[in-house]
Formats: C-alpha cells, structure tokens, sequence
C-alpha cells in the first residue's frame, strides 16, 4: 500500500534525508515539503494525504499546533531532536517519534507503523467515555496538553472555530466547537445554556431573567435553554 | 544516500551559520540562541555529536545568561568549532564522493 504524505520540516537537510528515505522506500509518494505550521494547514485542509512526518520545533507556530487546527487527523510522524517531545506525542497519538538523525531502518519501521494504524478518530480533542465520569478534562492549547479540573472552570465560550475555556485566573483558547464539547464535557458540572456558552453549574453566582452571572460575566440564556437551566438549579 | 546527505550539510551549513554571526553582530541573544538551536541537528546528520552537544550548552548558557557580555568567551570557542567542524565536513563529503566514485 502507497501512503501519500507531506513533509513538514524547516531544516533543509533533514527534509532532504526524509524525501530521499521515502523515495527509497517505494512505499510513501510525497506530496509537498513546507518549511512552516501555516503553509502545511493550507495545503492539508484543500487536500487529503494519509500522513503527515512532522517536526515539532519550527518559525512560528510548532507542530503541535498544526495539530490542534487540523481539520482532518492524518497518521503523524513526529520527527524531533528532542526526546522531551515524547510524552506529547503520546498523548497526542501520533502513530510514530522519530528522533532525528534516524536511520533508513529506523523510518521503514515507522512507516510500517503508518500503513498498518487504523486512521485517527478525527482532530477530537477529549475522548468522551473519559470526560463524562472525569473530574477533569486535558485541551490542547499553547502546543501543549493542559490539564483543567472541572472545578476550575467557570464557563466555555465560543468564538467561532475555537473556543475559551474560562477559569478564575486564566482563559485557554483551543481548536473546537460548543456543539462538540456539549457531548464531551461532563454533565454533572457542564450545561450548555446558550449555542455559544456552556457554564460550570457549580459557579453560578446568580441568575436574571436571561442571563447567568459567573465571577462577574454576564452570560446570555437561550429562550430554549431556560426550562432546562431552570430544573438544574437547586431552587428551593 | 549518506554522500547525498554530507552534500545537504555543506550546501546549508553556510547560511546557518552566516545566521548565528548575523545574531552575535545584531546582540540579540534570542536569535542567537535560535541560530545554534537551528545548525545543531546537522552535526546529527553527520555523526558529530560532540560540536552538537556543545551547541546545547551554549543554548543553554544564552538562557542563563542573556547577556552577551558574559557569552563572549563561550560563543568565540563555538564560533571556531563551528567554522573547524565546516572543514571537517567537507573533507568528508570529499573523500564520500571520491569512495563513490571509484
């Protein structure tokens, strides 16, 4: 099976190797080279390729972050000099790590990897049968994992493609939608009471007419949410 | 493809080194630190581990003493290590290409 890829690489050299690597192999067609996160995101969203060797450290945005904005998850190879980057890409299921230099052997194995693994389930930030009995959930910000326990978040917010995780001291923007967190985050805290807010139950402070106030923010009530919002407060 | 890649090196080495003097000229030790953050996994390529390692640790010295000052000594020694590991480099690729081909 021919997997086609692109590589995503700012060092010339290490470009070169991976392009000679493949052509040697008969068993990966190379579709592009970019040298940057951005030039990569365009090129991935008008095009499907099966996978994708990447570099984590490069001008500008870092591969992880081209993970958290792909809109379709190809098999990844990370491709690093840097063995701290292992715990990242574990976590975010990248079919392989390679350090580099590696060798032809080395790639061939992973490649084998790469025609054998199942495609990833889609740029899903938060496995769902995990959040609904976790006290905590991880999202993808910065390039990093960040660990946000349910108590410690006020409210979601939308903000078209991406969303705002706001907690006490700090707000996290990530890659994603209400309408997909809604089924992910975990319903003993989490109602969505607006299409653009999902609010920590535990936080409110108080609530007129159409509006929730958490730590200060004002947050609209949808006419339809209300009924719902309504039975989930503890109204005496 | 090992005298294709010794090839790679030399052609990039220059720029990214010219890069690492660019930011010593400029004082600006965070391009600097980039520049040697950059050319250090080249030496991988070639299997000089030891001008690599250096690399790390005068990166390191940057984010401890951001001050280009106190890195004088540290960055001349790297400097003159990187401009001998050029030349090492390149007698290898020369003696690659001349193996390959006889």
């Amino acid at each position: 099976m021919t997997l086609s890829c692109i590589i995503v690489e700012d060092l010339q050299v290490a470009a070169n190797y991976l392009m000679k690597c493949c052509e040697k192999s008969n068993l990966v067609e190379v579709k592009g080279h970019f040298t940057n996160v951005p030039d990569a995101l365009s090129f991935v969203n008008e095009n499907t390729v099966d996978l994708i060797f990447l570099d984590v450290e490069m001008p500008g945005p870092n591969g992880f972050e081209l993970l958290d904005q792909i809109a379709f998850l190809p098999r990844i190879i990370l491709t690093t000099s840097k063995k701290e980057y292992a715990y990242d890409a574990f976590e975010y299921k990248v079919t392989d790590f390679l350090k580099k230099p590696f060798t032809y052997e080395r790639f061939l194995e992973a490649l084998r990897k790469a025609q054998t693994a199942p495609n990833p389930p889609g740029a899903e930030n938060i496995p769902a049968a995990e959040t609904e009995i976790s006290d905590h959930i991880y999202i993808k910000s910065d390039g990093k994992l960040i660990r946000l326990s349910n108590d410690s978040i006020l409210f979601i917010e939308s903000m078209g493609d991406y969303v705002k995780f706001v907690t006490a001291d700090k707000k996290y923007i990530t890659h994603n939608t209400i309408k997909n967190l809604e089924d992910k985050v975990n319903k003993h805290h989490f109602l969505k009471v607006h299409r653009s807010y999902i609010v920590n139950l535990h936080k409110i402070d108080d609530m007129r007419e159409n509006c929730l106030f958490i730590s200060g923010a004002e947050i609209p009530v949808s006419k339809a949410f209300r009924p719902i919002v309504i039975s989930r407060l503890n109204i005496l | 493809m090992i005298e294709e890649t010794f090839i790679d090196v030399v052609n990039e080495y220059p720029s990214l080194l010219e890069n690492i003097e660019a930011a010593w000229l400029a004082g600006d030790v965070i391009a600097l630190k980039r520049a040697v953050h950059k050319i250090k996994p080249l030496f991988g390529f070639v299997g000089l581990t030891s001008i690599q390692s250096q690399c790390l640790h005068f990166e390191n010295a940057c984010e401890a003493n951001p001050s280009l000052p106190l890195l004088t000594s540290e960055f001349t020694l790297l400097k003159n290590n990187l401009i001998q590991t050029k030349l090492i480099i390149e007698e290898e690729k020369a003696r690659l290409v001349l193996f390959n081909s006889r």
